[in-house]
């Protein structure tokens, strides 16, 4: 794949957002160009640059002054009380929209989690038989590594249709994107080396901290 | 007090139960004015305009989301909304921004993120917004579409832009 076509995918590569396939060849290919891999880098440490920006920041001077005089400006005299807004009905029509809404995604979230549970003790089972679980010089299985990036997308998925709040969402973003970070220096590791099971190992323990991750995002927006 | 009290107070008049919730909350509104207008002074004034407007409406805050959800939201929407109205004085603005940097820009603060504080308020109106409601606020994409009357491809475009153009300034 060219250099061009990489560059264009990498705000997807870094945001965890691309389809399996594509983040192997974007992790083959950061593995053989230096100049991608350096631009990936550059990426990175942007992402975590903006993710360390203070949060708050004081105005250099007290702003309540001006506020306070403005409030008795006659548009703003006072708040509206709250109002009954809505008729009984659509708010009791709404409120049952949301408990549907709510169990389905929690129904589909909980499917999803108990997949990505099976296949992680089905995976502990399989160590001792194979001596160390994956065979030296293979890379994780390739449908068990698909089912992983499935499962975590479709909670990712479902994670945005719920309604967390942005501030929320930032943090969960922000471990996703160190979670990625880390999966895909495991993939170009593996790239220069296949036959290492450690990284093997590594790799799919790291796809487990991504599921477990989402799945109690998932269960925080649930609660 | 609890911020469901006082938002609760401030919604039957209390001006001074408001006056808690400003500075409980003011911080973190005048950086998301500062970050999307890369003014200082414009900031302050957004921020007023803002806590303005949240008195204003305090009524039709239901709890629904937390209050700093909400106010944080409100504070966007006075910034994108100030910043449509300045119509052709704003593209004029992002022109010379592109070509010579911004007229002021944030007064600098000791830490690892005044360079990148710098950059931001470097980049194009459009770029800058997108990228401080994704990259540094969480919005998404649908939501930031929303918010600035643009389509989520739009966005995600601007996103890349503006991505490019800080990694560009930084290196």
């Amino acid at each position: 794949m060219r250099c061009e076509e990489i560059r264009a995918r990498l705000d997807d590569w870094a945001e965890g957002t691309l389809p399996a396939e594509a983040r192997r060849d974007v992790a083959a290919h950061l593995a053989t160009c230096a100049a991608c891999a350096a631009e990936a880098q550059e990426l990175k440490a942007l992402l975590a640059a903006a993710a360390e920006l203070p949060r708050e920041i004081l105005p250099p001077r007290d702003l309540w002054a001006g506020i306070d005089a403005r409030l008795d400006a006659p548009a703003n005299s006072s708040p509206r009380r709250p109002s009954a807004g809505l008729p009984r009905w659509a708010l009791v029509a709404a409120a049952l929209a949301l408990v549907v809404v709510t169990a389905a995604v929690s129904a589909i979230l909980t499917r999803r989690y108990d997949e990505a549970m099976a296949l992680k003790l089905r995976r502990a089972g399989e160590a001792p038989a194979a001596a160390g679980g994956l065979q030296t010089g293979s890379r994780p299985a390739g449908d068990e590594e698909a089912r992983f990036l499935t499962a975590s997308q479709e909670l990712l998925d479902g994670l945005e249709r719920q309604n967390l709040a942005p501030e929320t969402m930032a943090i969960v973003r922000r471990n996703l994107a160190t979670i990625d970070a880390a999966i895909v220096e495991l993939q170009v590791a593996l790239e220069r080396d296949p036959g290492n099971g450690e990284l093997n190992r590594m790799l799919l323990a790291t796809y487990q901290r991504k599921i477990d991750l989402l799945e109690q995002a998932a269960r925080s927006a649930d609660g | 007090m609890p911020v469901s009290d006082l938002v609760r107070r401030a919604q039957a008049g209390d001006r001074s139960a408001f006056q808690r919730l400003y500075e409980d909350h003011v911080g973190r509104i005048y950086a998301l004015c500062l970050r999307l207008t890369g003014d200082p002074e414009e900031a302050m004034e957004r921020t007023q305009d803002a806590f303005v407007r949240a008195w204003g409406k305090l009524g039709s805050f239901r709890g629904e989301a937390a209050f700093s959800t909400w106010l944080h939201r409100l504070a966007v929407n006075v910034v994108l909304a100030g910043r449509r109205s300045a119509g052709r004085r704003e593209r004029r603005a992002e022109v010379a921004a592109a070509e010579s940097g911004p007229r002021v820009q944030p007064a600098p603060r000791a830490g690892l993120g005044v360079d990148l504080e710098r950059a931001i308020a470097r980049l194009p109106p459009g770029a800058r917004a997108v990228f401080v409601l994704y990259d540094v606020e969480g919005y998404r994409h649908q939501e930031i579409a929303e918010m600035t009357g643009i389509a989520a491809g739009t966005s995600k475009a601007q996103l890349h832009r503006a991505r490019s153009l800080l990694r560009e300034e930084l290196s």
